[in-house]
């Protein structure tokens, strides 16, 4: 037991393989024999198994959300571009989608029939303020052939957006 | 699609990073795939905190697969890896530091761990992996805790942890016999009753 203080300052820095008791080296030897130094021995092992478990121990990944966050599509690593820059490069893509011809014709004839709907809740509820005044008359729209058409009231019964534009 | 497999990153080959860098997505998701859980661990050894490891990890991925055509193949990929994982670390690190002076909030200095919304177990967790770290690295300077780690842990001869870290393989073992000094130091000091035996 006297020379156990000795073997325990080798402990401190031996490698593994001696606390594991592989090889012949004196420390080797004396671990054998002390139970005291064994299992000291033993608890270092044990602890930095522990401690090795704990650090392999890795979550799972969502290998797609990596991807996704470096701004590969599914064409690989060739769009990568588009994550070092993500914004203006987006936007440019999005001007080089061909034109929807159809998108205004949708918007106007969406806004028609808002219009259609909101014309009488301006005459039953008009705002305290304009109580007393006569409620607008729309103005006179003229388009040409080509030309649509939306009206929109607002909430201010003096302002009313007329929206004119090409068909197509 | 989700991984759940063991370290691999020594598998990760030059044809397979050459095929990812080309534009194979399958290629690339399979690097991914096989860094993630070296980076995860190099991320929790440098941090010595499982919340700012993800995070790190996240970042040290998506930095790999942004910089992939800056590795020229001249060294070991996982070197090239270590390097870029601790660019992200020490990155992390000055970002954290900075914001801490800038909110001058103690909080921040006293857990740099973002807030989460951890599911009960997974809170439990990750607390108590917190403490253990804490408990083993709290003590070690962080070239030592890598140095343990590769080592001790992982097995990796000293003259490629040498490449690796991009030190000489005297410091790896300088840095290795003092952190395995001061944790089984520690290790035994939590331990009274053999003490008292070898008394």
């Amino acid at each position: 037991m006297s020379d156990c203080a000795s073997f325990r300052e080798q402990m401190l820095k031996a490698e593994p393989a001696e606390l594991r008791g592989e090889g012949e080296s004196p420390l080797v030897r004396h671990v054998r024999d002390c139970p005291t130094c064994a299992r000291a021995a033993a608890l270092l092992l044990e602890e930095t198994t522990r401690l090795d478990a704990f650090l392999a121990d890795a979550p799972p990944l969502d290998v797609e959300a990596v991807l996704a966050r470096a701004g590969v599509g599914t064409r690989g690593i060739a769009t990568r571009g588009a994550a070092q820059q993500p914004l203006p490069l987006r936007l440019g893509a999005r001007r080089l989608q061909p034109r929807r011809w159809w998108a205004p014709l949708a918007a106007a004839a969406a806004l028609a029939g808002l219009l259609l709907f909101r014309a009488p809740d301006l005459t039953r509820t008009p705002s305290p303020g304009a109580a007393a005044r006569e409620l607008p008359e729309l103005p006179l729209v003229e388009a040409s052939a080509d030309q649509d058409v939306a009206v929109m009231p607002t909430d201010d019964p003096d302002i009313t957006v007329v929206w004119i534009f090409t068909k197509g | 699609m989700v991984v759940t497999a063991p370290a691999q990153a020594d598998e990760i080959g030059q044809a397979l990073v050459r095929k990812a860098r080309d534009g194979d997505p399958d290629a690339l998701r399979i690097l991914v795939e096989r860094a993630y859980p070296t980076v995860r661990r190099w991320a929790l050894v440098q941090t010595g905190d499982p919340t700012e490891a993800d995070d790190l990890t996240q970042d040290v991925l998506v930095h790999m697969i942004k910089r992939l055509d800056t590795f020229t193949g001249a060294s070991r990929f996982t070197t090239w890896l270590y390097t870029v994982t601790r660019n992200a670390a020490l990155d992390r690190l000055r970002r954290s530091e900075t914001r801490s002076r800038k909110l001058e909030d103690p909080r921040v200095h006293a857990d740099l761990s973002p807030a989460v919304a951890d599911d009960p177990a997974t809170a439990t967790d990750r607390s108590h992996l917190r403490t253990v770290l804490r408990a083993y690295f709290d003590e070690l300077p962080e070239r030592q805790r890598e140095v343990f780690d590769l080592a001790d842990l992982q097995g990796i001869p000293s003259p490629e942890i040498a490449e690796r870290l991009g030190i000489e393989p005297v410091s790896v073992r300088a840095n290795l016999f003092r952190a395995r000094r001061t944790l089984r130091a520690r290790i035994l000091a939590d331990h009274p009753e053999l003490a008292e035996e070898w008394s």
